[in-house]
């Protein structure tokens, strides 16, 4: 690889490519979306730019075993949307949300046409773990939706980091980045251009960090750092509702999913004197179905009142269901089980210890991310957004994903309908960007080591922004504080080093972080009350305000720079009470 | 998390410009070293996916537990059949368990 | 992939229903539901059982037919060339020899059910069947979908029959690739196929190993096409005893076999997997071996650290290579090196050597290379390359027999003709064979109808045992009964090498509607195999093994698993 380090600006190759559609980030939503896009029109050109390699990127890259969202009979789109709505403290897009609704269960049953092994039960109808979701096999998920992807013809380009978008007036034409194999600088002409690069994980400080080999132990895919909103927030597109940050109780130390083991099996989540804590302690929030954000800030709750350690109980569970248990998590964490091994634990006579993950923006499951409409297009022509890094729709999970993705891209389809070529000059913003990207691999050595920003953003995050460590707990003099300090850092970039075109890789995750970080402190700001106790805990605010029962939504003025934040109305399409799971 | 490469097994992938198991990381970490093995640039940044220890051909790397957060020594190893893979755990006593694990759908499947 | 599949037992004229009841069997089958309908006839290598056939077997264009018979390629021939009147394809029939692996190392407890379970495993792979672009190929097939590019393959590829196409998948050359399967065995990612081997295919076969139902150990083992599946079939033919569970699976190459497919069977609770191959012989495919070995070793670390027995996994080298390939007279070669420039293989390597005194240079065999082309043969001025199959001398008296109408043969030669209870007579003229050969100076020509019963062999022995210096045997498909020979000709103590056998049964399948024709290839076949007799050498083919070491192996392997208990993966 040594030999592909560019030694100056000038050195750097380039490769120019057109195409019709460009999907950005080949995951679960961007393989869905280049697939029906090639289904749609086979002689459309659809190409992929994926940081890292489609047969095993992003959050499936380990397997799931679960898909969170799927219609069983007798159910309709507007019944999951109610309980959506509820689970979400009663904001969410009712437009987008219904749409996805009405595509779930079609992007889940080709998938199991191309290979994913779903669980039956007797007679042939899918397993159900909770009222929603199905239970799968899918260790191999990706790579058998990476072959379907090949399979309709896709161009793919893996190990291509994208960086920003490509402009031509207020409309966006494709997007750049850079070959982190080849060290090459990647221009990507196209009529429409699909974000699909996931949430961000990686944001604040897990609390498994202890400047060692844990420093990935974290529940959200690592390697998904929020690079698609950034690219949108640095051109000005608009975000919503990125103080709903998902934050969920995850095993201990481990800090890996949950749900295998308490939707599942069933199993209570007790604290230390061995009560149930949801079904006695938060009974009027609905006790073993209350919201996520009550169940996430639940067992932190617990702790904070001294009665920690906060565990799932796992003991009544039968040999046969543990076995089944551990398989689940073979196929979605199997490190997991590698875990409990370590600690020699026998799950039938000691219970799993739960505790709060560190905090993400992840579209997948709260509604943070772009705001886009009814076609996915974000507020920036020419764009769309599907999966985590699209806004509006929480619990959207595999599903929901996999058919945002689908909706995308129709609605890319519908834009190019009208456009021939783009013949703008693009020269001057390709070379801006060149120049910045290739930046950290000319400065001066002597500079800062983008692992050293990423730990102290990290740091600066969880202390100041509510993180794991501070429980949560926000109050406008440590946003401020926090603000100020990722404004600092956001002004060092210039001082970052890179020795390789890994590090390349790593010095603009930690850039586009700190971007993504300063819209959510101004989110966090903005939201002067505590609508999502846990996920946004406002100590000076700590109760509703009925005024913002609205989208909270931020733009960066091209002008200015600065971030702007207002407030979009809520629209209510399916009557009853937001609150209540069903009518 | 951390990959631990056996440095008897690996061959580098016969030492072709990318291994497997570089081909596969979602985090760009497993990379080939001087020595024509493999090797992951940064053990830190491993988010365990255990997408290399699948993927490599010779066997030849291990999953670990950090031992900041699991005792030594404990294994959890696959091994890839056809359509399904069939895990090995062995805890830090010593006991054994397997799971066979089915992980794409077969043109038939077996009654 | 079939739409059904159904099932056919040949009952081989008596000679296999004996030991095992075709009724139970039948039964047995019919009660999976994998299988459509169960069909048992007779002589299915006759003209009698191939019109039965015909009127059986009414499936569709996609169905699926596994034949239990013989492993007689004869019949083998004649099933392929009545498929398509059958209607079913070709990749979709499979045979599986009950005869040879069931009935003849017998007498054995539960032959029934360790027929069902062969039946069961062959429909389980008939199944799984389906043209992935493999069907119409000529060599191997990477599915580009699912390759990953790493190209092990490639490198691994013992007649570099691969490069890359314009996007960077490797692919294999039709021309060169000689389907050895060692591609399919090199790939991570189980992609690649071959015209008839493809891994989902087997490892359908495999996990559908249940054994006999006894508590014996299962053992999967898997036979090379060109030698050790022959040679463990004359084995058995020469009384040997396999073990009661063990299943055998034909590849080209052990380095076909991906270690995938030895992790299904594993993991599906089979006992044990002995890859049974060559030790670095000339095998014809080359370096099978040695990468099946460096790939075992891999895998029995990984087993090792799953703390998992590691004697479950074997290789084993079968104890005398091949005779087939290609030897350099040192003495007479003179260095010319032709048969370096001829051979298409590379398989000569000029070296220094001291002949008597003095250094020359002379061509020396690469073994891994030679695949007994016989090129040098007949390129090497000096005669110094002769093939082991057939000598010079040998071909050229066969030659002359052929071309020639008389024929001397040597005193007391005997004929012994098999009219198989009158299936070859159908087509076969005897009376004028017999009057043909008598004209030639063969004063000891016996017909028998069943030579492949003990019986025969004891009659014959009281009959001919004045006379039995040599002979000429003419009966039914080398395989399907010439292995058999081997164990029957000490009765009437013969010594093998001047034995000589024709396969009379090929004939009457080349010619079935022309006896004239028919009869005069049988009887010049028996005038050439007596020519050939007359050089003296060991005959074609025959392999002069170590019947005991290979019988004794297996069984102290199997009391080795048997104190190993079941495999670890039976329980969950
Ligand atoms: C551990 C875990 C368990 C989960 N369990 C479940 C479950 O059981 N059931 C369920 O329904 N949901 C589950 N989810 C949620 C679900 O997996 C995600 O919501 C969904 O897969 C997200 O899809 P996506 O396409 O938006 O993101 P991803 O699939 O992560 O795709 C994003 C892609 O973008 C690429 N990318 C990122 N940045 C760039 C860049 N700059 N340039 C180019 N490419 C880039 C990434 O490499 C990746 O391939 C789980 C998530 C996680 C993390
Ligand atoms: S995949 Fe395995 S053999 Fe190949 S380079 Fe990586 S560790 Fe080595
Ligand atoms: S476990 Fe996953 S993240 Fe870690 S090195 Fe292997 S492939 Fe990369």
């Amino acid at each position: 690889m040594s030999n592909s380090i560019p030694q100056a600006l000038q050195s750097v190759q380039e490769v120019q490519l057109e195409t019709d559609i460009l999907v950005i980030g080949g995951g679960n939503a961007g393989c869905f979306a280049a697939i029906e896009a090639k289904k749609i029109n086979p002689d459309l050109k659809v190409t992929i730019m994926e940081k890292a390699n489609i047969d095993r990127s992003g959050c499936l890259a380990g397997g799931m075993d679960a898909i969170n969202t799927y219609i069983p009979e007798g159910k309709t789109p507007e019944d999951l949307v109610r309980w959506s709505r509820s689970q979400a403290g009663g904001i969410l897009r009712e437009d987008l949300a219904l749409e996805i609704s009405k595509n779930l269960n079609e992007p889940i049953e080709e998938w199991e046409r191309w290979g994913l092994p779903i669980k039956k039960n007797e007679d042939g109808s899918y397993k159900f773990r909770g009222q929603w979701d199905i239970a799968i096999q899918g260790s191999e998920m990706k790579p058998i939706l990476a072959e379907k992807t090949r399979e309709m013809g896709v161009e793919i380009i893996n190990r291509v980091v994208a960086t920003g978008y490509l402009y031509d007036g207020e409309k966006v034409v494709g997007a750049m980045g850079f070959g982190v194999r080849d060290g090459k600088f990647y221009v990507v002409k196209a009529k429409a251009t699909i974000m699909a690069a996931g949430g961000a994980g990686g944001i604040y400080k897990p609390y498994t960090n202890d400047g060692n080999d844990c420093h990935h132990q974290i529940w959200y895919c690592p390697f998904d750092v929020g690079s698609g909103y950034a690219l949108g927030i640095r051109k000005g597109a608009e975000m919503t509702t990125f103080e709903m940050r998902w934050s969920a109780v995850r095993t201990k130390d481990f800090n890996g999913p949950i749900d295998t083991i308490s939707v599942c099996y069933k199993t209570p989540m007790i604290n230390a004197k061995g009560e149930k804590i949801l079904a006695e302690r938060y009974k009027e929030f609905g006790g073993d179905k209350a919201p996520r954000y009550i169940r996430a800030s639940a067992p932190m709750e617990e702790i904070l009142a001294g009665r920690g350690p906060i565990y799932v109980d796992t003991r009544q569970m039968t040999p046969a269901q543990i076995k089944e248990l551990k398989t689940d998590y073979l196929n979605e964490r199997p490190s997991f089980v590698l875990f409990l091994a370590a600690n020699g634990q026998d799950i039938s006579k000691e219970p799993i210890e739960v505790y709060g993950s560190d905090p993400y923006i992840v579209g997948g499951h709260t509604a943070s991310g772009y705001w886009v409409d009814t076609d996915w297009q974000t507020t920036v022509p020419g764009l769309f957004a599907c999966g985590d890094v699209a806004g509006g729709v929480p619990n959207k999970f595999v599903g929901g994903c996999c058919a945002e993705g689908m909706l995308s891209a129709r609605g890319a389809i519908k834009y190019i309908a009208g456009i021939d070529s783009i013949d703008a000059d693009l020269s001057a913003q390709i070379e801006t960007e060149k120049a910045r990207v290739f930046a950290p691999l000319f400065s001066d050595s002597d500079g800062v080591l983008p692992h050293w920003m990423e730990e102290k953003m990290q740091r600066i995050m969880d202390e100041y922004a509510g993180g794991v460590h501070q429980f949560y707990r926000l109050n406008e003099e440590r946003l401020d504080n926090a603000l100020r300090h990722i404004r600092m850092m956001r002004e060092q970039v210039k001082y970052l080093y890179a020795k390789d075109l890994h590090e390349l890789m790593l010095a603009h995750e930690v850039i586009d972080r700190l971007d993504v970080a300063e819209v959510l402190i101004h989110h966090l700001k903005f939201r002067r009350e505590t609508r999502w106790p846990g996920w946004q805990t406002r100590m000076d605010y700590p109760e509703i305000d009925p005024t913002l029962d609205c989208f909270v939504n931020s733009r960066v003025n091209p002008e200015t720079g600065e971030v702007e934040v207002f407030t979009r109305p809520y629209e209510q399409i399916l009557p009853g009470d937001r609150m209540k799971p069903t009518l | 998390m951390p990959p631990k490469v056996l440095l008897n097994k690996c061959d580098g992938c016969k030492a072709e410009h990318e291994p497997l198991c570089e081909q596969v990381c979602p985090g760009n970490l497993m990379t080939l070293g001087s020595e024509g093995k493999a090797i992951c640039r940064d053990l830190r940044d491993c988010w365990d996916c255990m997408s290399c220890t699948k993927v490599c051909p010779q066997g030849a790397i291990e999953t670990r537990m950090p031992y900041q957060i699991g005792y030594h020594p404990a294994k959890l190893i696959p091994m890839m059949g056809t359509n399904r893979i069939t895990w090995t755990c062995v805890d830090i006593n010593g006991k054994v368990e397997r799971f066979i694990v089915k992980n794409r759908n077969e043109e038939e499947d077996e009654d | 992939m079939p739409s059904s599949v159904e099932v056919l037992i040949c009952r081989c004229q008596g000679s296999v229903s004996g030991e095992f009841e075709i009724e139970r069997l039948t039964k047995q089958l019919e009660k999976n539901k994998r299988i459509a309908k169960v069909h048992v006839l007779d002589h299915l290598c006759s003209q009698e059982g191939m019109k039965k056939l015909n009127q059986l077997v009414q499936v569709g264009e996609d169905s699926g037919l596994v034949v239990a018979a013989c492993a007689a390629e004869s019949l083998q021939n004649l099933l392929e060339s009545q498929l398509p009147a059958l209607n079913i394809k070709s990749q979709l029939c499979s045979i599986v020899p009950v005869r040879e692996w069931v009935f003849w190392p017998s007498p054995r407890p539960r032959a029934t059910e360790a027929a069902a379970d062969m039946i069961k495993m062959a429909v389980a792979r008939v199944r799984q069947v389906k043209d992935v672009g493999n069907w119409s190929a000529k060599g191997a097939v990477v599915n580009r979908l699912r390759c990953d590019k790493c190209k092990r393959c490639m490198e691994e590829c013992p007649v570099d029959a691969y490069s890359l196409d314009e996007e960077g998948y490797p692919c294999a050359n039709p021309e060169l690739c000689q389907r050895c399967g060692i591609c399919v065995g090199s790939c991570p990612l189980q992609v690649i196929s071959l015209p008839d081997l493809r891994i989902e295919e087997l490892s359908s076969e495999i996990r559908a190993l249940k054994g006999d139902g006894s508590e014996e150990p299962t053992v999967l083992a898997f036979c090379c096409e060109p030698l050790t599946y022959p040679a463990l079939q004359e084995k058995v033919a020469l009384g040997m005893q396999l073990p009661q569970n063990m299943r055998i699976i034909k590849v080209p190459c052990m380095g076909a076999v991906n270690t995938a497919l030895i992790s299904d069977a594993l993991s599906a609770g089979v006992d044990s997997v002995v890859l049974l191959g060559c030790e670095h012989g000339p095998c014809q495919q080359r370096r099978g071996d040695q990468l099946t070995k460096r790939r075992l070793e891999n895998l029995k670390e990984t087993l090792e650290r799953m703390m998992f027995e590691v004697e479950r996994v074997n290789y084993i080298g079968w104890p005398e290579a091949s005779s087939d390939g290609m030897d350099v007279d040192r003495n007479i070669c003179n260095g010319c090196l032709t048969c370096k420039e001829v051979c298409p293989y590379n398989a000569v390597i000029p070296e220094v050597k001291a002949v008597r005194g003095a250094k020359r240079i002379i061509a020396e065999r690469d073994p891994l290379a030679c695949r007994a082309c016989g090129i040098c043969t007949v390129a090497c001025p000096s005669g110094a390359c002769q093939t082991y199959a057939l000598t010079e001398a040998q071909l050229l008296d066969s030659l002359d027999a052929a071309c020639s109408d008389t024929v001397n043969p040597v005193p007391n030669e005997m004929v012994v003709l098999c009219n198989c209870q009158g299936k070859l007579s159908e087509v076969i003229n005897f009376q004028s064979m017999k009057d043909n050969l008598d004209k030639q100076g063969f004063r000891h020509v016996i017909e028998v109808s069943q030579l492949c019963t003990p019986d025969a062999w004891r009659n014959l022995a009281k009959q001919g045992s004045h006379a039995a210096l040599r002979a000429v045997v003419g009966a039914c498909g080398k395989s399907f009964f010439g292995s058999r020979f081997e164990a029957f000709q000490k009765e009437i103590g013969l010594d093998l090498s001047y034995c000589a056998f024709a396969d009379l049964l090929e004939k009457a399948i080349l010619w079935p509607e022309s006896p004239t024709l028919a009869t005069d290839a049988a009887t010049w076949e028996i005038l050439t195999q007596s020519a050939l007799l007359r050089e003296n050498k060991k005959v074609n083919g025959v392999r002069d093994l170590e019947l005991a070491g290979v019988e004794q192996y297996f069984s102290s392997y199997i009391t080795t698993l048997r104190d190993l208990g079941p495999n670890p993966f039976k329980e969950g």
